[in-house]
């Protein structure tokens, strides 16, 4: 009963807490000096035409006045057009969703098996050398800057060794090869960001995993466990693993905003055609029907993700639910 | 009855490394060696560790070259992209001086490059670190011990704050703003503190229905008292590794930002902005990408280090 009130409320709040995150969003671009016209870098342009785009996009009208004209919009479920890309918003973000979602996953399911076998392996003997090693290397990897680790591998991998492409989803004219081709040819674009991305993110998520098996190795229960003559294995597995299972799930339900938003920074290294790029591009650019329409994805997505994440960790920890 | 314990040792490297970071970037400056000068034209890209001969001349110029030979009465300076014949005459004084880390594309000396963005990157990481706990303690404190209206005020705040997404907020507002060290600290400040506030309010809420806390709100402490006796000492822990572990992020989110050419103008040499340049020559050398990028992961090591150290405590 309690699990189900809980989750209404905060579902009911979802709307809410949207509206809010758009209207500060709309606030900043708003205060930013410039608006598109401002920012197209035409030298034919003249300002006579400038000022006509201004009216054209109803740049020139007031703050409000654009404010509610976008709400008015919205209620309808129109997202508005985008200057910069001159499509609907609903498609840019349409396009771009789903290569983020291709990287983003595998890169989630990566850092998330990588992540639970080196912790694993790890909490097996902790302080011996092979739990030493682990935690330096996954140290190592958690302070690297993601931007730094991706222009080595694009240095070691595409531009020296040639093995894997360093950009984009496709190779040129990829889309006259047959279906299998055009699969691995997706496949080999997608391992370099997916394995940063991956990395970095099992190093993290290792490092969490670790501390947390070793705090419920020293519980009550375990010591019961093995009072009862249950048998090592067991005792990691369903003992174990489980109630330290909890901090991870939180962890998967909050990279769902990633998920979404993309990681901006390997979208750009690597030109993947992703919403991080879009919303780093149309920021630039001023374009604010673009930035809105990321920005109420990505609220969306973290308000969820939370959510999901409450969720999950009530389902792995009993000792958490709502009485 | 106290025993003294013995300090962790992840506690120890991290601090020694942070203070030779710090040490490094405060003093290094003044009482290092003047290094080469920038001549782009003759000693851009020279591998670390390389002898420059710097020449100071008649009319002003000074140059630094890796190669500089003299024929007869003619000093020829020799680099990557122009050579030049000088009459020996007109060179008014000579000195070598080893470049440790290498030059950048501009002939710039890496180190010293090195030690100013680390300054830049260590303070506006400790400004924003200390914006978000400021804020954080403030709104936790208030929320555990303001009541249930602004309690539940400040808590749905901070959930509409963890709302937005950070890393798109931080590149919206840094590509719409006027870049600058103190837009980045008050940014990085803003939008870190959440986490605090949540820890701050919740160890405080279980710290207030103590006895000791109990008998000292009867007996008429003011408030004061009770949050600096009674409530700071108990919370000091937690905070201190959320600080810690924070500044790290900061760090990294400073280069991120800085890499992307959001964070600031392009003269200030951050480490991530220096990242950012030596992956344009990437193909010829790898000192300028690969030096700062190392030195991020060592502060952000050295961060991790100290608030592992400190959960130890």
């Amino acid at each position: 009963m309690g699990t189900a009130v809980t989750l209404l409320r905060r579902l009911a709040l979802l709307p809410l807490l949207v509206l809010l995150v758009a209207t500060v969003t709309f606030a900043v671009v708003q205060a930013a000096p410039g608006t598109y016209a401002d920012t197209i870098d035409n030298p034919r342009l003249t300002p006579a035409a400038r000022t006509h785009l201004k009216a054209l996009y109803g740049l020139d009208q007031g703050a409000r006045s654009q404010y509610f004209h976008w709400l008015g919009a919205l209620a309808q479920g129109d997202l508005g057009r985008s200057f910069l890309f001159k499509q609907p918003v609903a498609d840019v973000i349409a396009t771009a969703l789903p290569p983020t979602i291709l990287l983003a996953g595998t890169a989630l399911a990566m850092d998330v098996i990588l992540g639970v076998l080196l912790a694993l392996i790890s909490a097996r003997r902790p302080g011996g050398w092979i739990d030493r090693i682990l935690t330096i290397l996954s140290l190592g990897v958690y302070g690297l800057p993601s931007f730094w680790l991706a222009g080595l591998a694009i240095l070691l991998f595409s531009l020296t060794l040639g093995w894997l492409p360093a950009s984009h989803m496709a190779s040129v004219g990829a889309d006259r090869w047959a279906a299998g081709a055009r699969w691995l040819d997706l496949v080999r674009h997608l391992i370099l960001p997916a394995s940063i991305l991956g990395i970095v993110g099992a190093a993290s998520t290792a490092r969490y995993l670790r501390a947390s098996l070793l705090d419920v190795r020293r519980s009550h229960h375990i010591l019961a466990a093995r009072a009862r003559g249950i048998s090592e294995s067991r005792i990691l597995w369903t003992h174990t693993l489980r109630p330290a299972l909890g901090p991870l799930v939180t962890l998967i339900g909050l990279s769902l905003p990633v998920l979404v938003g993309g990681s901006v920074v390997v979208e750009t290294i690597f030109s993947w055609p992703g919403m991080g790029r879009i919303m780093w591009q149309a920021a630039v650019a001023r374009d604010i029907p673009v930035v809105m329409g990321c920005t109420l994805v990505g609220a969306v997505a973290v308000i969820l993700g939370s959510l999901v994440a409450d969720l999950l960790y009530a389902w792995a920890d009993p000792r958490v639910r709502p009485q | 009855m106290i025993a003294r314990r013995r300090l962790p040792r992840r506690l120890i490297a991290g601090s020694i490394g942070l203070l030779m970071i710090c040490g490094a970037v405060i003093l290094g400056p003044r009482f290092l060696p003047p290094g080469p000068p920038s001549d782009p034209a003759h000693s851009a890209l020279v591998p670390p560790g390389t002898m420059l001969t710097v020449l100071e001349l008649d009319d002003g110029r000074t140059l630094a070259s890796p190669s500089v030979t003299t024929v007869g009465d003619l000093v020829i300076v020799d680099g990557p992209y122009s050579r030049e014949e000088i009459p020996a005459t007109s060179v008014s004084s000579r000195r070598v001086v080893q470049s440790w880390l290498g030059t950048d594309r501009y002939g710039r000396d890496l180190l010293r490059l090195m030690l100013l963005g680390g300054r830049l990157s260590l303070m506006i990481a400790a400004l924003g670190a200390l914006v978000s706990l400021v804020v954080g303690l403030a709104v936790g404190l208030s929320a555990a011990t303001g009541g249930r209206w602004i309690d539940a005020v400040l808590m749905r705040s901070v959930d509409a704050m963890m709302a937005f997404p950070t890393l798109l907020l931080l590149i919206l507002c840094a590509a719409v703003l006027d870049p600058g060290p103190a837009t980045l600290v008050v940014l990085l400040g803003l939008t870190s503190w959440m986490g605090l506030a949540r820890l701050v309010r919740g160890q405080v809420l279980s710290v207030r229905e103590r006895q000791f806390v109990m008998a000292a709100r009867v007996s008429g402490t003011p408030w004061y008292r009770v949050w600096s006796w009674h409530y700071l000492p108990e919370i000091r822990g937690p905070v201190a590794q959320d600080v810690a572990l924070r500044l790290g992020d900061l760090v990294l989110a400073e280069a991120t930002l800085s890499y992307l050419g959001l964070g600031l103008p392009p003269t200030t040499p951050t480490w991530g902005l220096l990242v950012s340049e030596g992956h344009r020559v990437m193909m010829d050398a790898w000192w300028p990408a690969t030096l700062p990028g190392l030195a991020i992961a060592f502060l952000v090591i050295c961060f991790a280090l100290i608030g592992d150290g400190i959960q130890e405590l």
